[in-house]
């Protein structure tokens, strides 16, 4: 069995190192490489420091640094520096404010009901970051991101490294969500791109508004004018903010959760965390979150506002021990609450329940019916431990339900009266420090792209179980196998985790 | 490959460095003022990158128009390369994310048999060898995109389970056990096309 997975991965690795580059193409784009690195060293030369007057001004911050360290503390020390030259930019983060331009204020254009607004540009010397709103286009628009660019009067333009696509429904405090999502929602196109020119003051937004907007024609394109000034010379009324270091620490089960940074503006409170977790399989959804000062005061996290900072995935760490190594994933994520109190002596972040996930890793295998049909009904009785607790699957059902068909250049569509595969499913014991809350089911014909079964869930047991599309032009055998994939574990808390706040 | 590469420093013993000795992690740290760094990583990763490009497009111009991005994208976005021993899984969610965005409207498979430039071998060898690749390119049809992706990433960007995994979001294990189970299944169905 051994040979025949090798001489299948011989094949596979066969067929897919049939191509390579021509010697021509990789000389050319080595060529063009070495240009674009040359030009990016041009535009932003390493920071020296050349003459005495500035060696000894560094000289003079250290000392001052350490009669104050010794003076008045250490954490105030560094609260107080950090707000000499940094900045929280909502939607952007924390900007070194030394180097930076930015925008002073939204621009915008609206025409046929549709508005798009660049809401911040900052540009640094190392990259430049653009948050974009659209407001009236309908829901499920497929925006593209790319029909954004960046550039200015002379022509050149930047390049797009990372954009963040996402979709906010208005006023969605509530219950109420799902009833508003037929609301048309704000779409926030997130930039980050290389750095701009270090003589460019004016930069142009443009967007390809074609089949989009109204009306449009294949060519129109919206263009914003993007005037930058320094981020130094801001008048300082939107940017009243306290911004700190925190190393508070929360440890449940085997995740820990930090607060590393924390932003107290006048319209929000920013806090970076980190949850610490041992695999990415165990992913941690904080819910029903709040902050508490020392008076009591409760306030809310914003709708819509927990993002993840993981532009390039999470954080893979290893550290070795003595018996064997130990990996960690680090998440990094940015939760924004209501503005606290300028009076607020202490904080607390409350965390009401979680929904830790887990792996599941288990398995079940049963032969189709010849003709499966609506009603169906085969045996299956298998039991799995999950997170400590057991889950039975007494049997599979064949029902009736609706199939969404999604791709990935075209709104989903719905087709009813499709055949889909349900399990039944029971507790008989649940996990020690919580409850089943959700189990998803994979097999090996279900794909993420193409169809799924519509609503992806469905009550069994108070526990929602995802139901599977019955497609037999994807089924090899009437033998399948169906794996439990994620299982969610509700967890009621409440966790806590205070610290002061420095200066107060 | 296993594992992805190792990160240790440059002691300033080398006095050639940068060198092919040199760790990702290094070179990207180099490649951000030195160009021959830069030039490093480019050759140890251009076949890789082009491959996979290759088999997302079945088309040779337009896998060097990608490729050219994803590098260029790469130089730009060294400065934000934090540097723990994933160079390969961020350069391959670059190039993920170019072909995605280049692909939103083609089918999930292109079929790269026929696109494949000439073997250099005897003609009966070539005629073996684009039926041996029709035959698995029937079976891979039958594929999820997932799926496809993985192998590319495996078999075509040569990457070890941890950096799949980090670009995939599920750890080394379970990135192990999916690929396991995905060949697994392949070679049934290979099997199975043997008996007929």
């Amino acid at each position: 069995m051994k040979d025949d997975k090798a001489m299948l991965e011989s094949v596979l690795t066969d067929y897919f190192h049939a191509a390579s580059p021509s010697d021509s193409f990789a000389r050319s784009l080595e060529t063009r490489l070495a240009a674009a690195h040359t030009d990016a060293n041009r535009t932003f030369p390493e920071p020296r420091i050349r003459s005495m007057w500035l060696r000894l001004a560094v000289i003079g911050i250290v000392v001052a640094l350490s009669l104050a360290l010794g003076l008045i503390g250490p954490k105030r020390v560094w609260a107080a520096i950090q707000q000499l030259w940094q900045r929280y930019i909502p939607g952007i983060g924390l900007v070194e404010e030394a180097d930076a331009l930015a925008l002073a204020k939204p621009v915008s254009h609206t025409e046929a009901g549709v508005t798009f607004e660049v809401q911040e540009f900052v540009a640094t010397a190392e990259e430049t970051r653009m948050t974009i709103a659209i407001r009236g286009l309908p829901p499920e628009t497929n925006i593209d991101v790319d029909s954004v660019a960046v550039n200015w009067p002379d022509g050149r333009g930047l390049r797009l490294s990372v954009a963040t696509f996402g979709r906010l429904w208005p006023s969605c405090t509530s219950t109420d969500c799902q009833e508003l999502e037929e609301a048309p929602p704000i779409y926030e196109l997130g930039y980050v791109l290389g750095p701009l020119p270090a003589d460019v003051r004016t930069a142009r937004v443009t967007w390809k508004v074609a089949g989009l907007v109204p009306g449009s024609e294949w060519s129109d394109r919206w263009v914003l004018e993007i005037p930058l000034s320094p981020l130094a010379e801001a008048e300082d009324s939107a940017f009243d903010q306290l911004i700190y270091s925190s190393d508070s620490s929360l440890f449940v089960d085997n995740m820990t959760l930090t607060v590393t940074n924390v932003v107290q503006a006048s319209d929000r409170t920013v806090l970076d965390v980190t949850w610490s977790m041992p695999g990415m399989d165990v992913v941690a959804q904080a819910a029903e979150l709040s902050l508490v000062d020392d008076q009591g005061q409760r306030y809310a996290l914003l709708p819509g506002r927990m993002m993840d900072l993981d532009e390039n995935g999470p954080e893979f760490i290893t550290r070795a021990t003595e018996s064997s190594d130990s990996h960690r994933y680090l998440l990094h994520e940015r939760w924004q609450f209501e503005p606290v109190s300028p009076d607020a002596r202490t904080l607390t972040l409350e965390i009401k329940s979680m929904y830790p996930r887990t792996d599941a890793e288990g398995s079940f295998e049963f032969d189709l019916p010849s003709n499966p049909r609506s009603g169906d009904l085969v045996p299956v009785n298998q039991t799995f431990e999950v997170a400590g607790g057991i889950l039975r699957i007494a049997s599979v059902r064949f029902v009736s339900g609706t199939v969404v068909i999604d791709s990935r250049d075209a709104p989903p569509t719905s087709l009813n009266d499709q055949l889909v595969i349900e399990a039944d499913l029971d507790v008989l014991e649940q996990p020690p420090d919580g409850r089943y809350d959700s189990v998803i089911l994979e097999a090996g014909w279900s794909g993420p792209y193409w169809k799924y079964a519509d609503p992806p869930y469905s009550e069994s047991s108070g526990i929602m179980v995802t139901r599977l599309v019955y497609d037999p032009d994807r089924i090899w055998s009437n033998h399948v196998r169906i794996h439990l994939g994620l299982v969610e574990v509700y967890q009621e808390g409440p966790w806590t985790l205070s610290w002061e706040v420095p200066g107060r | 490959m296993e594992g992805g590469s190792q990160l240790y420093m440059n002691d300033g013993k080398d006095p050639g460095f940068p060198n092919f000795t040199s760790s990702d992690d290094e070179l990207a740290i180099a490649a951000r003022t030195d160009r021959r760094a830069f030039d490093l990583l480019y050759r140890r990763y251009l076949d890789r990158v082009y491959r996979y490009t290759f088999s997302k497009t079945a088309d040779p111009v337009i896998a060097e128009e990608l490729t050219s991005s994803i590098f260029l994208d790469a130089l730009e976005g060294l400065n934000r390369y934090k540097p723990r021993g994933t160079l390969a899984a961020w350069l391959f969610t670059i190039a993920r994310r170019r072909c995605a965005d280049y692909h939103r409207s083609s089918p999930p498979l292109p079929l790269i048999a026929e696109a494949l430039p000439a073997f250099e071998g005897q003609p009966e060898d070539e005629k073996d060898r684009k039926d041996f690749f029709l035959r698995l390119e029937k079976i891979l049809a039958r594929l999820s995109e997932e799926e496809l992706n993985m192998l590319r990433l495996r078999y075509a960007a040569d990457l070890s389970h941890a950096e799949i995994g980090h670009i995939i979001g599920k750890s080394e294990a379970a990135t192990k056990m999916a690929l396991s189970r995905l060949i697994r299944r392949l070679r049934g169905v290979w099997e199975i096309d043997d008996e007929r």
